[in-house]
């Protein structure tokens, strides 16, 4: 980091290329030196497409088939292929466009070194944000009150800034107080420039006019723009080839509320919002440990996102720190707003149905899972939380299964278990034995069954397809719709279509029983993803029953865990602890007693694998 | 073998070798040993439990004396390609031969059983692609998935064998030597071929945690051996000798014969998993076996392109006999009299191989 100096000579690091180009040394117009390279590619890309375009065959093309009409309808046919591909016609129609966005790219991916003159800075800087086509920056002229005054800029996005903070933290002291010691005698100055040590006038703003509780210091552009989009003021002095980024952010955001897809009765009731910082402060809130980390990385390339690691360094197993920021790293997709979106990016096997990633929006159990020695992956503006890696059995655990009483909280996973089945199975088993099987159901319910199925006119897998397909229908069309009549429309849909159906004959009764039992297995399975997976999965089961009956599904049932068996998160395997047999801990499957939670998972590798002492309720223990 | 070196935990070996040995219990195959015994079979397969063990024991001392090394690859090394490729063929034979009888007669049991109106090709080409998929991801997956399978099967089967006890009759037990003590060792020697599956600790040793072969032989041996005993025993206690002779499957006569009141009766259905599902995790452990000897044989990187290859092998080799009972009474002449005697045949001549080369080497020194 240098610091900032009066200038005496000028530095210009693209003087030479503007001084070729122009030959006008006298005016500094850097932005346009780059203009000028980025029209020649546009030009020379222009003549490309150009050339591409016409029907000219290409070089080998000509010495294969100079005599075949055929080698120039293929080449012609490419180059047409290619035009259509790269929307060349678009190019050339917005070519100048196209030019000033490459050279404004330049100037954030190059880096751009800033300039000692303000008038330079600020036309850089309209450049970079299309003033005056776009209305949101504004860029707030000034007089810092020193002695001598010196002129001065605010950059900052309307609307995402906090103006009270400007007001009282920046403008405030720059302009009306910052002359204070400007007007004391001989000696006060000297106090000021000796004693305390401050450089220039720079490093004096910065270190004693601005009380901001965040300044950093920028010297190109990229930064100063990357700030400023952020939220961040940035303040150009006149005669300094840098800047001071101000801590301003403030944007709307929504407050802590309850969480809405993974609700308790009993444990805490907060969900993470939209804004990053709120979150890791959640997080935070319930781990009070110097050694729980945050580490930021910007994901996308259009949009880039930010993304705030966390992870307890002291736990965590640092392959597994390095893996996940590798991978965040390596992203470069477009923009990816969600969770969902970058999980895909991020995870082992992205062309799987099954989530490899745990989404939360529980603060408490992002910090369960980090003390576990697991790692969280944040993502602005999103309210859910990924946690890494991620387990079969975790899929299938909620937060509340810790909170009540152990033997209920095993009762409870016992429960969902079965629900897993019913939702996966149920409606495969029903059209297997309707159709293949019906030696196993008792002769009464055989006749109950079938006399109930005697008006229905399609065979079992038409009416179990026609159910569920209806079922998926109001699902989908109940979360489309604005909340209150999208609960109407669940409860009408459900009752009314099933009525209905079964008063048509088009289904039997006890398919109604089968799809609403189904139906709440679904709801019982904790994770949204792995719940959509399900649902999902149960219409191959039941077309695979409508084949083979249950050894169809037993066919289906073994290439599935097949392939979980195979599915890895972050090198860990997804049916770990059972397969592979890891170390266990007393809870996976069932949910143990908290006394009993004495090491953490095997399979995560952590720095300390005891959690708590083998007598974590010393109290029973007898003095001497 | 394969792009990645593929890792099974001591735990997803064992599991994978019991279903692998014991699969064969639950079809036809079992019939002819009980002609041997008689109703003092489970006596057989008592005796058998210490000639796996033993078969185990000398797989692994020839074995340890290579580390990182699978049979075929040892056999190599010790006699050379040419006589090894023999070795390998016979290998290979028995995974094949094995796998082919494994697919005709869980497919006719599947038919017979549970779908009597489906065509035999529609259930085995299910068998196959099934089998393929999971075999094509490798050990790993297959040594995973009988693991996680194996909980599922063990309290199936012993669910069945539960349930089953208000209709087992004690007396059926006598007399208790059955034919005699020497025809009872003589069915315990033409029996052995019930644990040439051992075969499979050969091939996949080398991915196993070093030191360990042994106990993963031992234990899969021995509760393997458990299993057939009780799956012996419980239709000699139900149906008594000479009716369960003439069972095609017992096990699933046993699981029909089930009766708790108007509720509880024709239940095999939910036993489904025990002849379906092991049978799947024996051939797709065969699929593999039998890819991995191909591709040592052919001296390449990846055993994949060979599942396939074994998956028409298994299919033809299937379908050659012209009933599930012909394809049993094959099984048991060839496979399960002769296998084992062979196998132990080649692991001593290496073991002589070993040594003596051992010992030129250590005279050369």
């Amino acid at each position: 980091m240098t610091d900032g100096t009066r200038r005496t000579e000028p530095v210009r690091p693209v003087q030479k290329k503007n001084s070729q180009r122009k030959g006008s040394p006298g005016k500094e117009q850097p932005g346009e030196d780059i203009i000028a390279a980025g029209d020649k590619s546009a030009g020379q890309q222009g003549q490309g497409g150009g050339a591409g375009g016409s029907l000219k065959p290409s070089e080998p093309a000509g010495e294969v088939g100079s005599g075949h009409q055929r080698s120039h309808v293929s080449a012609g046919r490419a180059a047409r292929r290619k035009r259509v591909r790269e929307n060349t016609a678009v190019k050339e129609k917005f070519a100048e466009q196209l030019a000033a966005n490459q050279n404004i790219d330049a100037i954030i991916k190059d880096r751009v070194e800033m300039f000692y003159d303000l008038v330079e800075n600020r036309k850089m800087m309209e450049k970079v944000f299309r003033v005056p086509k776009n209305k949101d920056t504004v860029f707030r002229s000034l007089t810092i009150g020193t002695n001598p005054p010196v002129k001065a800029l605010l950059v900052f996005i309307d609307g995402i800034t906090n103006s009270q903070v400007q007001n009282m933290a920046i403008l405030q002291p720059l302009m009306l107080l910052s002359g204070i010691f400007d007007r004391c005698d001989f000696e006060c100055q000297m106090f000021d420039t000796t004693r305390a040590g401050y450089k220039d006038l720079f490093d004096r703003v910065k270190e004693a006019l601005l009380p901001n509780n965040q300044v950093s210091t920028a010297h190109n552009f990229s930064r100063v723009v990357e700030d400023v989009l952020n939220g961040n003021t940035a303040l150009l002095i006149d005669g300094y080839n840098q800047a001071l980024l101000l801590e301003t952010k403030g944007w709307p955001y929504r407050s802590v509320s309850t969480p809405q897809v993974e609700a308790v009765i009993r444990g805490p009731q907060e969900a993470f919002t939209e804004q990053i910082r709120v979150n890791t402060s959640l997080v935070r809130k319930i781990i009070h440990r110097p050694s729980l980390l945050t580490e930021f990385i910007k994901v996308g390339n259009s949009a880039p996102m930010q993304c705030a690691v966390m992870y307890l360094d002291d736990l965590v197993n640092p392959d597994l720190v390095q893996e996940v920021k590798r991978r965040l790293e390596s992203v470069r997709g477009d923009f990816l707003l969600e969770t969902g979106l970058v999980e895909e990016m991020i995870e082992d096997y992205p062309q799987h149905m099954v989530p490899q990633v745990l989404s939360t929006e529980r603060p408490d159990r992002v910090a369960a899972s980090l003390l576990e020695g697991q790692v969280a992956v944040l993502i602005d503006g999103n309210p859910f939380v990924m946690v890494v890696p991620c387990t079969f059995f975790t899929l299938m655990q909620a937060p509340e299964d810790a909170y009540i009483r152990w033997p209920i909280g095993s009762f409870v996973r016992v429960i969902r278990y079965v629900g897993l089945f019913l939702a996966l199975l149920l409606p495969a088993n029903y059209v297997a034995i309707i159709a293949y099987h019906q030696e196993f159901i008792p002769t009464d319910l055989l006749l109950a069954i079938t006399g109930a199925r005697e008006k229905v006119p399609f065979p079992s897998i038409v009416e179990v397809l026609v159910m569920e397909f209806s079922f998926e229908l109001i699902r989908e069309a109940g979360i489309r719709i604005p909340g209150t009549v999208g609960t109407t429309l669940g409860i009408v849909g459900a009752l009314i279509l099933g009525q209905a159906a079964v008063a048509a004959n088009i289904v039997s009764p006890i398919l109604i029983i089968v799809v609403a039992v189904t139906a709440l297995g679904s709801f019982a399975i904790p994770n949204y993803s792995f719940s959509l997976t399900i649902r999902a999965l149960r219409f191959f089961y039941i077309i695979l029953a409508a084949l083979a009956g249950l050894h169809g599904i037993m066919v289906g049932f073994f290439i599935h865990v097949g392939v979980m068996a195979n599915l890895k998160s972050f090198g860990v395997p997804l049916l770990a602890p059972v397969a592979p047999v890891t170390r266990k801990g007393s809870d996976y499957l069932l949910r143990g007693p908290q006394w009993r939670q004495e090491t953490r998972p095997d399979y995560l590798d952590p720095l300390q694998v005891r959690r708590q002492s083998e007598v974590s309720r010393s109290w029973r223990r007898r003095k001497g | 073998m394969s792009q990645q070196k593929p890792v099974v935990g001591v735990s997803e070996a064992v599991s994978l070798l019991f279903i692998f040995i014991s699969a064969k219990i639950f079809l036809t195959q079992l019939i002819f040993s009980i002609h041997l015994g008689m109703n003092a079979t489970w006596i057989i397969f008592l005796v058998l439990i210490f000639i796996g063990l033993s078969g185990v024991l000398l797989l692994v001392f020839l074995l340890n004396r290579f580390p990182g090394r699978d049979l075929v690859q040892v056999g190599e090394e010790l006699v050379g390609p040419y006589i090894n490729a023999l070795f390998a063929l016979f290998y290979l034979a028995v995974f094949v031969v094995s796998a082919g009888a494994t697919l005709r007669g869980v497919s006719e049991r599947m038919v017979v059983g549970f779908l009597p109106d489906t065509p035999i090709s529609l259930v085995t080409f299910s068998f196959i692609i099934s089998i393929v998929v999971v075999s094509y991801l490798g050990l790993e997956t297959v040594a995973r998935t009988a693991r996680f399978l194996a909980s599922l099967l063990v309290v199936t089967g012993l669910g069945l064998i539960a349930l089953t006890i208000p209709l087992w009759n004690y007396s059926a037990l006598f007399p208790f030597w059955g034919p005699g003590i020497p025809q009872l060792l003589w069915g315990a020697l033409e029996n052995t071929g019930d644990y040439v599956q051992i075969l499979l600790l050969g091939i996949i040793y080398p991915f196993l945690p070093g030191g360990n072969g042994k106990k993963v032989g031992v234990m899969a041996v021995s509760i393997s051996g458990i299993v057939m005993f009780l799956y012996v025993l419980a239709p000699i206690l139900i149906f008594t000798y000479p009716t369960v002779s003439e069972l095609s499957v017992p096990s699933f006569e046993m699981a029909r014969n089930i009766y708790f009141g108007r509720f509880g009766q024709r239940l095999e259905v939910l036993f489904l998993p025990i002849w379906s599902l092991s049978n799947m995790i024996y051939l797709a452990a065969s699929f593999y076996a039998g890819a991995a000897v191909l591709t040592r044989l052919c001296r390449l990187d990846d055993y994949r392109p060979f599942v396939l290859s074994m998956a028409v092998f298994v299919t033809v080799v299937a379908f050659i006999p012209q009933n599930v009972t012909q394809t049993a009474y094959w099984y048991f002449n060839y496979v399960t009299r002769y296998s084992f005697v062979m196998l132990i045949g080649v692991l001593l001549f290496l073991l002589l191989v070993a040594a003596f080369k051992a010992r030129g080497g250590d005279e050369g020194v």
